[in-house]
């Protein structure tokens, strides 16, 4: 999960992009508005955290583009100012949540889970897939009702996949959206760790969660029960 | 691009009035002036007609065969002036007699034409311009045989229509007079009111420049409304920026105390603890709010505009709709409404009144409004937040009022947000109620006055 992190206040947003960083997503922390909106328009973004007061281009204006260029991706705004006032025209300006300077760090990441899991459809964080059950929340994995050991990795796969469910996505795609730099297309870490979860997921062989399709990429689409 | 034209001046207008008006009744007053002169003059030429044919008949005499004698010296001696103006004759069938005035005149009487016992006056006319009075009579002669005589006078028209001619003259030469005092009389007289508008904007103009504070209470009666709610306006505006001084100085205070405390630790050389600093930034955040929120509290609203509420509503409902995708949101607020509520206060108490409700409801949230306590054409504001949650009572409610106070753990902050509720209620001296809601939780009702 690829999150902008666009706060003009430079230890706020290094702690900030620490802790997501940490919770393992995969985070563009930028400090200005002008840059900000290239990031958010440009780049493959899942969530965006953006503060209201920036310097070059003020939060809701940068929220108006990327709503114009047709980005509908989650975004949570941060602001200090606590009115309704505030609230209504940063929502109308097509945010989706707020909250209110000074917070919690743990309230900003719930939030942020929340808005994914709603992006993907799903109305609570207990999520179950057939014989697999996973809380975005708790982050814990079962199979059958035992729990389920996974890698950082193959977490982040996983949950990329669950909050997708039904689409196909490419090899590049999964690059670009779970890892901070650049990676090598060519590269063959995705193939590696989508064989370790898919044997985790489906010891059997026969449930197949995640199909391939070839030369487009993967789709998680399991048959719910 | 097109220019808006400034409306004319109050004095243009109202000089251009007052010259029509003059001119106009002046203008009436002279002509009916003119014709009833006419008509004095034409009775007048009457009577002087008559009285010379009188003043004819005393010297005439007339014997049997019908020839005509006149004995007397005209009584008036214009009849014996050649081309006098006024002329007179005898006319029997055989004989006539013509006054000395007629002499080189072209008279129009040529024959008699009246008959015995009648008389008759002709005034001028387009056709000829002689006035001319006529009397036919018997006449018994000495051997006391009956003739048949007639006597007329006439008057050349003429003189008439000079003598109009110079009232005309001077009648209007007086009226145009008369409207050039009455014009400048009236537009001295609206010179003055337009003075004291004048003093009025000279006053605002000195309280914009803080030379003065207040206008002062001289003025007419009539324009005491005016001048006593602008002095309304300026003292609640004042009011609120030495309460905004006061919030500040008050929130600047009372941040200023941890800061120092956290100061003297870090001076010390001590180090912080993690609980320690929290408690700190919590108490820190606490005053800010409390602060604000009595800020809130204590500004007076003056004057506001009509709102319409729907669409203020529509706005929270929509955020709210976003923030609790689960919830259902229903609004019963006629499109027609309107209230003199400022909009920033009206977001405020419905955002935190609906997202209380969203937060302890279970599925939905239902808000009315209507309109309340409506004096003239000024209109408050009812509006009643119903949701299905576990409701509450009357005295936990009350506690909940109170600042920072909070309902319960699972939905953090649901005091404050009443409590800034509360706030803005009472600077509309509203009320605030917990009622049973009939979809089974809580109902809040507000009432906001109109200000």
């Amino acid at each position: 999960m690829r999150i902008l992190m666009l706060e003009d206040e430079t230890t706020l947003r290094e702690n900030l992009t620490d802790r997501l960083r940490a919770e393992g997503f995969v985070v563009d922390a930028v400090g200005d508005g002008i840059e900000g909106a290239y990031f958010a328009t440009e780049y493959p973004i899942d969530l965006a955290i953006v503060d209201l007061g920036l310097p070059g281009k003020s939060g809701l204006e940068v929220v108006k583009e990327l709503r114009r260029a047709e980005k509908r991706y989650p975004v949570l705004i941060l602001t200090a100012r606590d009115h309704w006032q505030d609230k209504v025209e940063a929502l109308d300006s097509g945010a989706d949540d707020y909250l209110t300077k000074p917070f919690r760090t743990e309230e900003l990441i719930a939030r942020v889970h929340a808005l994914l899991r709603r992006a993907g459809g799903h109305a609570s964080s207990a999520l179950e897939f057939g014989p697999l059950k996973i809380n975005l929340s708790s982050r814990k994995v079962s199979l059958d009702d035992e729990p389920l050991e996974l890698t950082r990795f193959e977490y982040k796969l996983l949950e990329y996949f669950v909050l997708h469910p039904d689409q196909v996505l490419s090899k590049i795609l999964l690059n670009e959206h779970l890892y901070e730099d650049d990676a090598d297309p060519e590269s063959n870490v995705i193939e590696v760790i989508l064989g370790r979860l898919r044997k985790k997921l489906d010891p059997d062989g026969d449930w197949k969660p995640i199909q391939t399709l070839r030369g487009q990429g993967y789709r998680f689409s399991p048959e719910r029960q | 691009m097109t220019k808006s034209r400034k409306p004319p001046s109050l004095l243009f207008r109202l000089s251009l009035s007052a010259v029509a008006v003059v001119l106009l009744a002046l203008g009436l007053i002279g002509l009916s002036v003119e014709r009833a002169f006419r008509a004095s003059e034409e009775s007048a030429l009457r009577e002087r007609l008559e009285s010379a044919v009188f003043a004819v008949l005393a010297g005439l005499e007339v014997d049997a065969t019908g020839s005509v004698a006149w004995a007397g010296a005209p009584a008036d001696s214009l009849l014996t002036r050649p081309a006098s103006g006024l002329y007179a004759g005898i006319y029997t069938r055989e004989d006539r007699w013509l006054s000395p005035s007629t002499l080189g005149v072209d008279m129009p009487v040529e024959k008699m034409t009246i008959a015995r016992g009648a008389d008759r006056f002709q005034a001028a006319d387009a056709g000829q311009p002689w006035f001319i009075y006529r009397l036919g009579l018997g006449w018994e002669t000495e051997s006391g045989e009956i003739v048949d005589v007639e006597v007329w006078a006439a008057e050349d028209g003429t003189r008439l229509d000079q003598a109009m001619a110079s009232f005309r003259g001077d009648l209007w030469r007086w009226l145009g007079l008369a409207a050039l005092v009455l014009v400048v009389a009236q537009l001295a007289l609206l010179f003055q009111p337009l003075q004291i508008l004048r003093r009025i904007a000279g006053e605002v103009r000195d309280i914009e420049s803080g030379r003065r504070d207040h206008l002062s209470g001289l003025y007419p009666r009539e324009l005491s409304p005016l001048t006593e709610n602008l002095n309304a306006l300026l003292k609640t505006e004042r009011a609120n920026v030495e309460q905004y001084h006061r919030a500040l100085g008050d929130l600047a205070h009372s941040l200023k105390t941890p800061l120092a405390v956290i100061n003297s630790q870090l001076d010390a050389g001590e180090r912080i603890g993690v609980a320690e600093l929290r408690e700190t930034v919590g108490q820190m955040q606490a005053r800010i709010r409390s602060e604000l929120d009595r800020a809130a509290r204590s500004g007076r609203r003056t004057m506001l505009p009509p709102l319409t509420v729907a669409p203020v509503v529509e706005r929270v409902v929509r955020t709210l709709r976003k923030l609790y995708p689960d919830m259902e949101f229903k609004v019963s607020a006629p499109a027609s409404l309107r209230a003199n509520v400022a909009e920033r206060d009206l977001l405020e108490v419905l955002g935190n009144l609906l997202e209380n409700a969203a937060k302890y409801g279970r599925n939905q949230v239902h808000a009315i409004f209507d309109a309340h306590s409506s004096s003239g054409r000024r209109s408050g504001l009812r509006l009643r937040v119903d949701d299905d949650g576990p409701g509450i009572n009357a005295e936990r409610f009350a506690e909940m009022l109170q600042r920072g106070m909070r309902g319960d753990e699972r939905a953090e902050g649901q005091g404050l947000g009443l409590s800034i509720v509360q706030g803005i209620v009472e600077s509309y001296h509203g009320e605030i109620r917990p009622q049973v809601s009939p979809l089974g939780g809580l109902r809040v009702e507000v009432t906001l006055k109109p200000s």
